[in-house]
């Protein structure tokens, strides 16, 4: 319990690194663009411009146009909004159904083996692979790739909170709680999950880059997100066809991709050096 | 040991019979039934054909019937054939496995070879800007999507410097210069995630080691730095590494087919593209399980591997 106590001090120190304050920012810019898309992009992102097909980048068009001259710069910031929102829905889908069942397991020995043996099954794909598979079996679509990435990793979810919770359930706490006489689903909703947060917080942190890059990964592939919509894969999957002609059409998303995935990286280490407590150690 | 190989392998089998289970599910929630989009694209389907369709492919059996005949095949080896070619699953899998195991190979080596050096220098200069630049290349590695870092290499080669490997594909016992100029910027893209892991845990794995006390030891006895940090520290840290290296050959596993398709590769991960895009199931069906097999494989490899390097885990 000493270590929700601590909470602010840990935040202040998560924050402590410039370079993680900056994955902040950048973070935070992303966002709030990705909301005011309609405002801060110049032109609609599926106007087509007959007269403006694979410009470089100009003053009028600073990520240049692509073979319908849609101006790219508009495509890349309503990109954010579907690339983030598709990672965004699809790791709170991840995050809750996995956290749920991996505090279950702590309800006793024969649930926490049932759920163990069903997640191995998921684990025993490469992430990419099972979510190519499940994009194939519903067919292409932002839903689709919400559901490809949350089956991907509500098992990361299940695995890291249900360690926490059997770490937890040993704890003097706990065996405090149930002399009291509480049920065992009161302890684990009231007492081990308020100290299983940090864990979870670090692994959102994490699995929002992974979800970016598995979104971006189907959309390219062609089983995600499909034209004309507007999310980073996609637009590098139209892209690639012109490489040499207009190179600019895949390299502004994809440089957006990056950025996004290493802010999640860079947050994500700052928050495991602030939480984990094995990192005080060192 | 061989206690601890049975039990690995006893789990294993259960965990791919759960494999084998929800990949022929997923096939099988497929909307619409499979015949009818087969059919559906031939513009032909009277009821007569498609009952005699569903009744050639096995279709009109009742689920559990359909699933005990599939996996009673695949134990005998066959897992059913191309509806498109007819050849058998493992047959199209098994021609394509040298390209992609050549290139899976080559990505983890190249990680190997660049990470493992790059750790150690990161954690004998401990906080030093050597330090901080490899740490933040490290992190730029781990976020550079590898069909984006793929395209730039091709824009970058072929496009700026006029680069051309052969767009047919040459087998390595045939042309080894040729084959490897066309794996050369495949490997690289395929590597990239891994050498930045590898990276990563070697500098983390050398710190652990360098503070311990046989190292101290070492260096009371008047032994020279460099004996100290590459015969006694390294030595001992590599066993995690392994560890990760084994890791991401499995990850690696699931990027050849983003990998493949960038560069046109003819291996295991665009035949499953391939088999997606033309709704040829039973071959998705059976690469899907073969590469989760492969992943699961490697796993349990690394575990013994990593019980075989490490005393401790032999002994107990």
């Amino acid at each position: 319990m000493a270590e929700r106590g601590a909470a602010p001090q840990r935040w202040r120190r998560a924050l402590q690194s410039p370079l993680v304050v900056a994955a902040w920012i950048a973070l935070a810019a992303l966002v709030a663009a990705g909301l005011l898309a309609d405002l801060v992009a110049p032109y609609s992102p599926t106007t087509v411009d007959a007269l403006e097909v694979f410009r470089g980048p100009s003053l009028s068009h600073p990520f240049g146009t692509d073979r319908f001259g849609r101006d790219m710069l508009s495509r890349t910031v309503f990109g954010i909004r579907v690339s983030l929102g598709i990672a965004g829905a699809s790791i709170v889908i991840a995050l809750v159904s996995g956290s749920t069942l991996g505090l279950l397991a702590g309800l006793g020995r024969s649930v926490d083996q049932a759920l163990g043996r069903l997640m191995d099954v998921f684990f025993a794909f490469p992430p990419i692979l099972l979510a190519i598979g499940v994009a194939a079996v519903l067919g292409a679509g932002p839903g689709t790739a919400i559901a490809a990435i949350a089956v991907v990793y509500a098992p990361l979810f299940f695995r890291v909170v249900r360690g926490s919770v059997l770490v937890e359930s040993a704890q003097s706490y706990v065996e405090a709680a149930e002399a009291l006489g509480l049920g065992r689903v009161a302890i684990l909703v009231r007492h081990i999950l308020p100290n299983v947060l940090s864990p979870i917080v670090i692994q959102t942190a994490v699995c929002l880059s992974y979800g970016i890059l598995i979104e971006s990964a189907l959309s390219y592939l062609g089983v995600g997100v499909q034209p004309p919509t507007p999310s980073w894969g996609a637009i590098l999957n139209e892209g690639k066809e012109f490489l040499a002609l207009a190179p600019w059409v895949s390299l502004f998303p994809g440089g957006f991709i990056m950025l996004a995935v290493l802010a999640f990286n860079i947050v994500g280490d700052g928050l495991r050096d602030a939480f984990d407590p094995r990192a005080e150690v060192r | 040991m061989r206690a601890y190989l049975v039990e690995r392998l006893l789990a294993m089998g259960l965990t791919l019979l759960g494999v084998s289970l929800l990949v022929f599910a997923m096939v099988r929630l497929i909307p619409g039934t499979v015949v009818e989009q087969l059919l559906g694209q031939a513009a032909m389907a009277s009821p007569e054909v498609t009952a005699s369709f569903r009744r050639f492919f096995g279709l009109d059996q009742p689920l559990h019937v359909q699933y005990l005949g599939w996996l009673g095949g695949m134990l005998r080896g066959d897992l059913g054939a191309s509806w498109l070619s007819g050849k058998p699953v493992l047959a199209l899998f098994l021609e394509r496995v040298p390209v992609s195991a050549e290139l899976a190979v080559l990505a983890v080596g190249w990680s190997l070879a660049i990470g493992v050096p790059l750790g150690t220098g990161a954690a004998v200069w401990r906080g030093g800007l050597r330090d901080g630049a490899i740490r933040v290349a490290a992190t730029l590695g781990l976020s550079l999507p590898a069909f984006w870092q793929g395209t730039v290499l091709i824009l970058l080669f072929s496009v700026y410097l006029g680069w051309m490997p052969s767009i047919q594909w040459v087998p390595l016992t045939r042309n080894p210069g040729a084959n490897l100029a066309i794996m050369a910027l495949p490997a690289l893209t395929l590597g990239t995630a891994s050498a930045a892991m590898i990276t990563r845990m070697s500098r983390s794995a050398m710190l652990d080691v360098l503070g311990r006390e046989f190292v101290r030891t070492a260096r009371a006895k008047g032994l020279p730095e460099r004996q100290v940090t590459f015969h006694h520290a390294l030595r001992n840290a590599l066993i995690p590494v392994v560890t990760v290296a084994g890791v991401q050959l499995g990850y690696i596993v699931g990027g050849i087919v983003v990998v493949e398709d960038v560069f046109t590769l003819p291996g295991v991960g665009r035949l499953l593209l391939d088999a997606i895009f033309q709704r040829d199931y039973p071959v998705v069906q059976g690469v899907i399980l073969l590469l989760a097999a492969a992943f699961m494989a490697l796993n349990l490899a690394v575990d013994l591997l990593y019980a075989a390097l490490d005393p401790r885990l032999r002994r107990g």
